[in-house]
């Protein structure tokens, strides 16, 4: 446990202190005499206001006042030249297998009152530990999710734009995010190229709430770009149950499909998980719906990347698996879909998905990877591959065991994951198959049921959050 | 928003009555959320408000209820979107009347409090109201009421990464605001 994890307690402590003294009792409970069964009290419906009838009109012109601002700010990262550290190897597979060079994210971007500096990105070589180039956001942007090609040369990364300058939650701002692409020339003079897309600049935020900037956000993590690097998959918010997908062209940012999906059971709190399936064949939209964890129903979505501009994803493709929460205890799938921060990872042959599991406990703590069948025969209490367990002996300084899956491999295996205790303090060297003594991270290749680390720089450390900030 | 789960009601006569069971439910924890109410509201009266319309709003949905094991965390949930909603209408007030304004959260003013609460709480209070509302509710869930990660994620209508994430950038962001102000 740390520090600050232990002052927190303290004062939590003190706090039930001070509210127990000032609240010793409840009052008595009122409750109405006992209605008929099935009894239903339906509630008045609210009229409109004088306010929300202009405000039905401001957001959209303090938007477009902001996205003129935004642009002028936006064009400035237009192509920003790289600080190249180390000429790469230029061997194109990384061990086991896996590709060898990933786009991270320094620092997932926050809403906080505490000043955080923009997250710029690193890339790197993750089979000599070395770094590629790095790109620093321009003022008042920071880098905010990141998604890869299957060439391990091409990446897209999505940054936001404060129109303030600010990414604290209390500050009157919008925030406006617009794609660039990191493609990689190994060898090269300039290894790495930062290149603003054509896309159009999404509006995340119009000075509403904070929780809408992290739905917002948590949506930008499930962006997925194609196998072949030409396309664009986005999905977004449009409502509070309506989740759009958007496919654009890379090389002209025009608009190839736009589907919309309305369900009053899609829950914003649960982020999506969308990838490409066979190249650019077709897509896989993973949602999580209802709004309690214990009631969720996990579906996923398949659906080829053709038809019509636009359409109803409720009437596109098909679900090719769902999964409903059952009360009682939960089971390893479940746990595996619930417990992982960065969700899941589908195959891009469709066919597995893998997720990872946690627990923490006083003996010490338990990481696991997974991978099951994408099918209907994968039921609540489907036990799956194990891909690879590590055991950590108690620390004190550790409160909280977390896994990744980062990223799977075409057929499912291999995979790259992560397990970091508590708040993650640096790259563990050390983090196979034994149990490592401290507290940190490590990133290794998942396969035949051991755990081997990759390269990274020193002091290098990926921030767990609720997305994936490092892709391959 | 968090719904009690509704599925086919079991028959008559095989379940506790709804006031019956409610009652009991209140008297085991009704002080308990009134005085995590308080916490995030600053007001007794408005928190001892918001968890008598909880477990109103639990009597009127008990028939929807087919797991009585489920009234506890359905009960988390409606006073944490209850005293969410009171945060919202405070923060309307504070925009109308900016002289007035103060963040309720953790804010003891009481003599209690000054005798119970040293200046190392008050600056980790002070830490805790810089968080995003979703990291100050996993923080007071987990550490205040002693909830699971599981249970903090039920509770939160999340799933249990996304609190344990929460929790982990909380946690970071508190020590650094402190180490900042020490």
């Amino acid at each position: 446990m740390n520090s600050a994890e232990d002052r927190l307690l303290a004062a939590m402590s003190a706090a039930a202190e001070v509210a127990a003294a000032e609240i010793p009792a409840a009052p008595p409970l009122h409750l109405p005499p006992e209605q008929a069964p099935g009894a239903s009290r339906g509630r008045a419906p609210r009229p409109w206001s004088r306010w929300s009838r202009w405000s039905r009109w401001t957001i959209p012109l303090t938007a477009a006042a902001a996205m003129v601002v935004l642009a002028v700010a936006l064009v400035l990262i237009k192509d920003i030249p790289n600080g190249s550290v180390v000429p790469p190897n230029t061997s194109t597979a990384g061990p086991g297998g896996v590709p060898r060079y990933y786009v991270a994210l320094k620092q997932l971007a926050t809403y906080t009152d505490v000043a955080t500096p923009p997250a710029g990105i690193v890339v790197g070589d993750s089979l000599t530990g070395g770094t590629l180039a790095t790109f620093a956001p321009p003022a008042g942007t920071t880098f905010a999710s990141v998604t890869a090609a299957a060439d391990d040369l091409t990446f897209a990364v999505f940054a936001v734009a404060s129109s303030t300058g600010s990414f604290t939650h209390k500050a009157k701002t919008t925030l406006a995010g617009r794609w660039y692409q990191v493609r990689l020339s190994p060898g090269a003079a300039r290894p790495a190229r930062l290149t603003l897309l054509p896309v159009k600049p999404v509006i995340l935020l119009r000075d509403t709430t904070e929780e809408a900037g992290w739905a917002a956000l948590d949506a930008s993590f499930a962006a997925a770009l194609s196998g072949s690097g030409r396309e664009l998959a986005v999905p977004e918010w449009v409502g509070t149950h309506a989740l759009a997908v958007q496919v654009f062209s890379v090389a002209t940012g025009r608009l190839l499909h736009d589907w919309t999906m309305n369900d009053r059971s899609l829950n914003q709190a649960a982020r999506p998980y969308l990838t490409w399936i066979d190249g650019d064949r077709s897509l896989a939209l993973l949602t999580i719906r209802s709004s309690s964890a214990a009631l969720a129903v996990t579906t996923v979505r398949e659906w080829p990347d053709a038809g019509p501009a636009t359409g109803d994803l409720a009437a596109v493709g098909k679900d090719v698996w769902t999964l409903r929460n059952t009360p009682g205890p939960t089971t390893t799938l479940q746990d595996c879909l619930s417990g992982a921060p960065g969700g899941v990872q589908i195959s891009a042959d469709g066919k597995t998905f893998s997720c990872a599991t946690s627990t923490t406990a006083v003996h010490g703590g338990h990481v696991s990877f997974y991978t099951f069948p994408l099918a209907a025969s994968t039921t609540v209490t489907a036990q799956g591959r194990l891909d690879a367990s590590l055991r950590f002996r108690d620390n004190p300084r550790v409160s909280e065991y977390l896994a990744q899956v980062l990223w799977a491999s075409p057929s499912g295996s291999p995979l790259i994951g992560m397990w970091t205790g508590a708040v993650a303090v640096a790259v563990s060297s050390s983090g196979s198959g034994s149990a490592p003594a401290a507290p940190g991270q490590s990133i290794g290749v998942i396969s035949h049921g051991r755990f081997t680390p990759l390269h990274f720089p020193a002091g290098f450390t990926l921030v767990v959050g609720s997305g994936i900030p490092i892709t391959w | 928003m968090d719904y009690p789960d509704t599925g086919t009601p079991p028959r008559p006569g095989l379940r506790p009555r709804a006031d019956e069971s409610v009652t009991a439910l209140y008297a085991e924890h009704a002080a308990g959320l009134i005085r995590l109410g308080f916490v995030m509201l600053g007001d007794r009266g408005a928190a001892e408000d918001v968890v008598q319309d909880a477990f109103l709003g639990l009597y009127r949905n008990w028939d929807r209820l087919n797991d009585p094991a489920k009234a506890l965390p359905y009960i988390r949930s409606s006073v944490l979107n209850g005293c969410r909603a009171a945060l919202r209408a405070q923060a309307r007030r504070d925009r109308r009347d900016r002289a007035a304004a103060r963040d309720s959260w953790l804010a003891f003013d009481s003599a209690e409090a000054a005798v119970l609460l040293s200046e190392e709480h008050r600056e980790v209070f002070g830490a805790v109201r810089k968080l995003a509302s979703r990291q100050r509710e996993a923080l007071l869930l987990r550490y205040y009421l002693g909830l699971s990660p599981d249970e903090t994620a039920q509770v939160m209508g999340i799933s249990t990464g996304t609190v344990k994430s929460a929790l982990s950038r909380a946690i970071a962001a508190v020590g650094r605001t402190l180490k900042e102000e020490s």
